[in-house]
C-alpha cells in the first residue's frame, strides 16, 4: 500500500502539478478503503450493487481529477467530502437516467458538481465518441506524448517513457504530434465546428 | 492557415510564459486577425481532445489497479488454501490410503501434483530486494521506481516501468527477469513465461539460468502443453552445472510420478 499521505492542499497541488505526483495522489485516493466502503455503502443503500459501487468510485476519481486540474474545485470543502458528493451525484444521475426510482437523499453537497440531465449525459457520451474518433487518427505514440505533455510531464520524462534519446527529440515529437492534431481539425471543419459548439 | 507558426505562440500564451508586452500583442492579434483567432480555437479544441485521452487512460489504469487488487486478494486466498492443504496432507497421512480410494483422495492427489500446487511449491517471490541496478546506468531511475511500485503491490505500474527499460540498456535482462516476476504476481503466467524466456536468452549470465527455471515454472502454471514444459525442466535436469539442476531433477521426477499421472484425470 502507498506509504504517501496527502493533506487536502497537498493532494490538490499534486494533481494540478501533474506527472508522477498526480499519479501518486490519485493512487492514494484509490487505495482509501474507508472512502471506497462509504461510496459502496451509499450505492448499495440506493438499490445498486457492489459492482455499481466500484464503477461509481472509478467515475468519481475521473471527475475529481479533471475538476481539480480545471480549477473547478475551489478547495472550500475537504477533498474526500467533495469526492463523496461527486460519487453521490454520479449515482443519482445514473439512477435517474435508468428511471428506476428517485433517490431519498437529493440534498445539496458542499461545492456540488454540475448536475447532469439525462440529455446532458447523452450529449456528453456523443461528444466523447467524436473526441475518441479524432484521437484514433493519431498514432499511439502521439496520443501518449500529448497526454503526458498535457499532464505536465517533463520532456525528460516523456523521452524516458517512450525510449527516446533526448529531451529535444521528445520536444520535436510533441510539436509534430500537436501540429498533426491541429491540422486534422483544420482539414475537417465539420468536426472542428461540432466540437467548438459542444465544448 | 499558418499553424506551424502559431502553435509555439499558443503554447506560450496558455502556459503564461509570455511577457506582459507579448501578451498584449497576442490579445491584439486575437482581436484583429480572424485566421489567428480561428487557429487559436482549433488549439483549444486540441486540448480537449487530449483531455479525452487522459480520461480514457486513467479509466484503464483504474481498471488495471482493480484487477491487480482482485488478483492479489485471490492469490492470498490461494496461498491460504495451499497452506491448508499442506497441513491437511500431514495431519491426515494415516487416512491417506482410505482417501486415495475415494474421489476426495484422488482430488487431493490432483491438488498436490497439479500444476498450481507444483508451481506454488517451487516459486519464490524475489520481492525485488535484489533490484538495485547501477546508479549510473540510463535505466537506473526506472528500475528504482519499478522496485518501489512492486513493493507497494502496484504491479501494473511496476510492469510499465520495467517494460520502459530500453533493449539497449545494460540492465535490460534484469528488467525482463523482474518483469516476469511482476507478471507472476498478477497471474499473467503466459506473459511471465515470455518475459523469463527473453531474459534467459538476453545474454546476462546473472539472470539466464534462474530465468530459465522461472520460465519453466510459469509454463507449468500457465497450463501449457505438459510435454513442452517438461522439455524445459529436462534440459536443466540434464545439465549438472545448471544452478537449478537439483530442483529441475526433483520436478522431473514429480512430473513423471504415478500420482501426477492420476492427478491428470482431474486437470
Amino acid at each position: 500500500m502507498s506509504a504517501l499521505q496527502f493533506s487536502n492542499d497537498a493532494f490538490v497541488e499534486a494533481v494540478k502539478k501533474g506527472g508522477r505526483e498526480r499519479e501518486a495522489a490519485i493512487r492514494w485516493l484509490y487505495l482509501d478503503q474507508d472512502l471506497r466502503a462509504k461510496v459502496g455503502a451509499f450505492v448499495r443503500n440506493n438499490q445498486g450493487n457492489q459492482e455499481d459501487g466500484t464503477d461509481i468510485f472509478h467515475e468519481g476519481i475521473l471527475v475529481l481529477d479533471r475538476n481539480i486540474r480545471e480549477n473547478r474545485f475551489r478547495g472550500e470543502a475537504p477533498v474526500k467530502g467533495y469526492f463523496f458528493s461527486i460519487c453521490r451525484f454520479l449515482w443519482m444521475n445514473r439512477f435517474r437516467k435508468q428511471a428506476k426510482v428517485s433517490l431519498m437523499e437529493p440534498g445539496a453537497a458542499p461545492e456540488q458538481p454540475d448536475e447532469d440531465t439525462p440529455e446532458g449525459v447523452f450529449h456528453r457520451e456523443e461528444l466523447k465518441e467524436v473526441l475518441r474518433n479524432v484521437l484514433n487518427t493519431l498514432g499511439e505514440q502521439c496520443r501518449k506524448i500529448l497526454e503526458m505533455w498535457k499532464l505536465s510531464y517533463s520532456m525528460a520524462e516523456i523521452a524516458a517513457s517512450l525510449g527516446m534519446d533526448s529531451d529535444a527529440q521528445a520536444r520535436k515529437a510533441k510539436y509534430r504530434c500537436h501540429l498533426g492534431l491541429m491540422q486534422h481539425l483544420d482539414n475537417n471543419p465539420g468536426i472542428a465546428q461540432l466540437l467548438k459548439q459542444w465544448l | 492557415m499558418n499553424l506551424e507558426l502559431y502553435l509555439p505562440q499558443f503554447e506560450a500564451y496558455t502556459e503564461g510564459t509570455l511577457s506582459p508586452g507579448e501578451r498584449e500583442a497576442f490579445d491584439l492579434e486575437l482581436a484583429s486577425n480572424p485566421e489567428f483567432k480561428e487557429a487559436f480555437s482549433l488549439y483549444q479544441v486540441s486540448l480537449h481532445v487530449m483531455e479525452q485521452q487522459i480520461e480514457d487512460t486513467l479509466r484503464a489504469t483504474l481498471k488495471d489497479w482493480e484487477k491487480t487488487h482482485s488478483g492479489a486478494d485471490s492469490a492470498r486466498t490461494e496461498a491460504r488454501i495451499v497452506s491448508f492443504r499442506a497441513r491437511l496432507v500431514r495431519y491426515s497421512a494415516a487416512a491417506a490410503v482410505l482417501l486415495l480410494v475415494g474421489v476426495f483422495g484422488l482430488s487431493l492427489v490432483s491438488r498436490n501434483y497439479g500444476n498450481q500446487s507444483l508451481y506454488a511449491r517451487y516459486y519464490d517471490d524475489p520481492a525485488l530486494g535484489g533490484l538495485r541496478g547501477d546508479p549510473s546506468a540510463p535505466a537506473a531511475g526506472l528500475l528504482e521506481e519499478a522496485k518501489e511500485a512492486y513493493q507497494n503491490q502496484d504491479f501494473a505500474l511496476a510492469a510499465d516501468k520495467l517494460r520502459a527499460v530500453p533493449q539497449t540498456d545494460p540492465q535490460y535482462p534484469e528488467a525482463l527477469y523482474y518483469l516476469g516476476h511482476t507478471y507472476s504476481q498478477t497471474g499473467q503466467y503466459a506473459e511471465a513465461q515470455q518475459a523469463f524466456s527473453q531474459a534467459a536468452s538476453a545474454g546476462d549470465s546473472r539472470f539466464s539460468e534462474k530465468s530459465e527455471w522461472y520460465a519453466a515454472l510459469s509454463c507449468l502454471r500457465a497450463g501449457e502443453d505438459d510435454a513442452a514444459c517438461q522439455d524445459l525442466f529436462d534440459r536443466m535436469a540434464a545439465n549438472p552445472d545448471h544452478s537449478f539442476h537439483h530442483q529441475a531433477k526433483e520436478m522431473v521426477r514429480q512430473l513423471g510420478s504415478f500420482w501426477r499421472k492420476i492427478s491428470g484425470v482431474f486437470r
